[in-house]
């Protein structure tokens, strides 16, 4: 009991550290401490969890209780949602792709006082063209504990996905780890939920390995979104690019924290983020921490974050042709993020998103 | 059609236009010269509801209904047309997606239902031809990457396709070549009917010799300070605006 009070005691503690800077980890985490495991499926079938690795009850005492010394040891960079996922979901799924079929995957929290919790291992063999897309959606509250092994010379396409109209908070840490000469595009998209945190991880190992790691985000009302990533180069010759677009109305807050870290060995590694912010209104805030930590001397770092706003001229030479304001800044806001839309790789994802940021359905932003 | 009376509008709040009056009925073009400064283009930016530009007197109607009172989408829609003179860039919007939401927009002010995509291509394409516009041109980002003579052509064929009443040309003669003038000169005039009217804001005398106007007003420090006919253009041509400044001192 002891270590709960003491865990309950740093989360509520906020913020705590400059990770935990822009979002409110209590008020993301509410529920924590009866969580219990969502629904997860692929192809609308239930997807077979693993078993579990011990006795959930006696088992979760233990997490939480490291849960609280890690958030106190290195309040920089805490695991605790990958400690608390594994505290909630003693089973976990796991899953191996095959080069051919995209798989489709759902993660479902419903509606509930408690926090719904789920683990979910992706492997992508040697040599394998794997896709996946993984929707979340939550009508309460879902924390999703996302690894992804990506072997040598294999290559995935992935798109982690909420669009859900209703979605409350939504929670995500992903873990991605290359081998040598795999190819990566990962991008997340969120659309208004009331809170979204998705915390990205990424390792590149071997040489020749490449990673697009890119963020689309919408938020109005008072919601809230916030993307950290931290993408680590271990290997030289090795390339990541970065490319988050955010737009805010009303008094809704988001928020890009963004590490590249290039350790001592990896020489000639090419590393580049890019965030850029759009403000539909005047209470609409936006954040960005941009950082590079370099510890090789023969490297291509950079990057860049901006925060802007709808272009009037813009806005008034469409209302001159006769197009409302509120359809105006729709398209305008659409053409914003456009560039991440078409990063996409998969046509159906990108067509429903599209007919989603330009049509009737986003009237309110 | 267009009735503007004692119309005093500023920018920053500095006076710009300080009391225009200007009749046009439905068939004229007219023609508003006058030297740099003068007001000419805040005209056309106040008559299109530019949010910059603040009206502190005076009333402009549009068939009998007062324009002032419109969202700029709305004076659009009721037929108000500005063919600007630096056609905005607006990438990532394609010259589709911009255009069906300019028709349907203004078919839903008007009670309409949207057009149906094939009938929007048939239309698309008719307007095309009319204004000698390429389809690699519409098939592009509204504006983006075009050069200077493609935006005019550009703001034409948008013209084409919302048969405004009101038509307002600021400046559409800068940047333009004499082919491309030819092009958009007669852009304008083949959509020229009975029932629109045209008003042509230019420094110069040449486009005037493509868009013939019934009457010339020359506007100096934000007034209408002399009407006359097309001969007054050629007039200005030889002698300048000098002996319109001492004529009409502050």
């Amino acid at each position: 009991m002891q270590q709960r009070d003491h865990l309950k005691q740093i989360l509520d503690a906020t913020p705590r550290g400059e990770y935990f800077l822009y979002t409110n980890m209590a008020e993301a985490l509410r529920g924590f401490s009866s969580a219990r495991p969502a629904g997860i499926s692929l192809g609308g079938k239930p997807l077979p969890l693993d078993k579990p690795d011990s006795d959930f009850p006696v088992r979760r005492a233990d997490i939480l209780d490291a849960i609280a010394d890690t958030v106190v040891d290195n309040p920089e960079k805490p695991l605790y949602l990958d400690f608390l996922a594994f505290a909630a979901a003693p089973a976990g799924a796991s899953l191996t792709l095959a080069a051919g079929q995209r798989a489709d995957i759902s993660v479902h929290a419903p509606v509930s006082t408690d926090l719904s919790v789920q683990r979910l291992v992706l492997n992508v063999p040697q040599l394998t063209s794997a896709d996946a897309v993984i929707r979340l959606s939550s009508l309460s509250a879902l924390l999703l504990q996302l690894k992804v092994n990506v072997a040598a010379g294999a290559t995935l396409r992935l798109v982690v996905l909420q669009d859900g109209a209703d979605d409350q908070r939504i929670l995500s840490r992903t873990t991605l780890d290359q081998e040598a000469d795999s190819h990566v595009e990962l991008i997340f998209v969120n659309l208004d939920p009331v809170l979204a945190r998705n915390e990205v991880k990424c390792a590149i190992h071997g040489p020749g390995a490449d990673l697009r790691l890119n963020g689309l985000y919408v938020v109005s009302r008072d919601h809230h979104v916030d993307n950290e990533t931290l993408v680590e180069h271990h290997a030289g010759h090795s390339a990541s690019s970065q490319l988050f677009k955010g737009i805010a109305a009303d008094s809704a807050r988001m928020a890009f924290g963004g590490l590249i870290l290039v350790k001592p060995d990896a020489q000639k590694t090419s590393a580049e983020q890019t965030n850029r912010h759009m403000l539909a209104s005047t209470a609409a805030r936006a954040f960005a921490k941009p950082q590079l930590e370099i510890y090789a001397d023969d490297v291509k770092c950079s990057h860049g974050a901006t925060t802007g706003q709808i272009d009037p001229a813009q806005l008034f030479y469409m209302q001159q042709r006769g197009i409302d304001e509120a359809t105006a800044r729709r398209l305008l806001s659409a053409a914003f993020v456009g560039e991440v839309v078409d990063s996409i790789p998969f046509d159906d994802v990108k067509a429903n998103l599209r007919a989603r940021l330009e049509g009737q359905e986003q009237a309110d932003l | 059609m267009l009735t503007i009376k004692d119309l005093h509008a500023t920018v920053d709040n500095k006076e710009i236009l300080r009391g225009i009056n200007l009749e046009v009925k439905a068939g004229e073009t007219h023609a508003i010269m006058g030297p740099n400064g003068s007001g000419k283009s805040t005209l056309s930016a106040v008559l299109a509801g530019n949010p910059a530009y603040n009206v502190t007197a005076g009333q402009v109607t549009l068939n009998g209904k007062n324009l002032l009172d419109l969202k700029p989408e709305d004076r659009a829609n009721e037929g108000v047309f500005l063919s600007f003179q630096y056609p905005v860039e607006i990438p990532g919007v394609s010259m589709a997606n911009f255009m069906k939401a300019a028709v349907n927009g203004k078919r839903k002010y008007q009670g309409l239902d949207p057009l149906s995509a094939s009938d929007f291509l048939k239309l698309m394409n008719e307007k095309k031809k009319l204004v000698e516009i390429d389809s690699k041109l519409t098939n592009r980002a509204v504006n983006e990457g075009f050069s200077g003579g493609e935006k005019k052509k550009n703001e034409i064929f948008q013209m084409a396709m919302l048969q405004p009443c009101l038509r307002i040309l600021d400046e559409t003669d800068s940047g333009l070549d004499i082919d491309a003038l030819r092009i958009v000169a007669n852009g304008v005039n083949k959509l020229k009917s009975p029932d629109n009217a045209t008003i042509v804001i230019t420094h110069y005398q040449r486009l005037l010799d493509y868009i013939v106007p019934d009457f010339i007003h020359i506007l100096y420090h934000g007034r209408i300070v002399m009407t006359g006919d097309k001969s007054l253009a050629l007039d200005l041509e030889k002698r300048g605006y000098d002996w319109i400044k001492e004529q009409f001192p502050d």
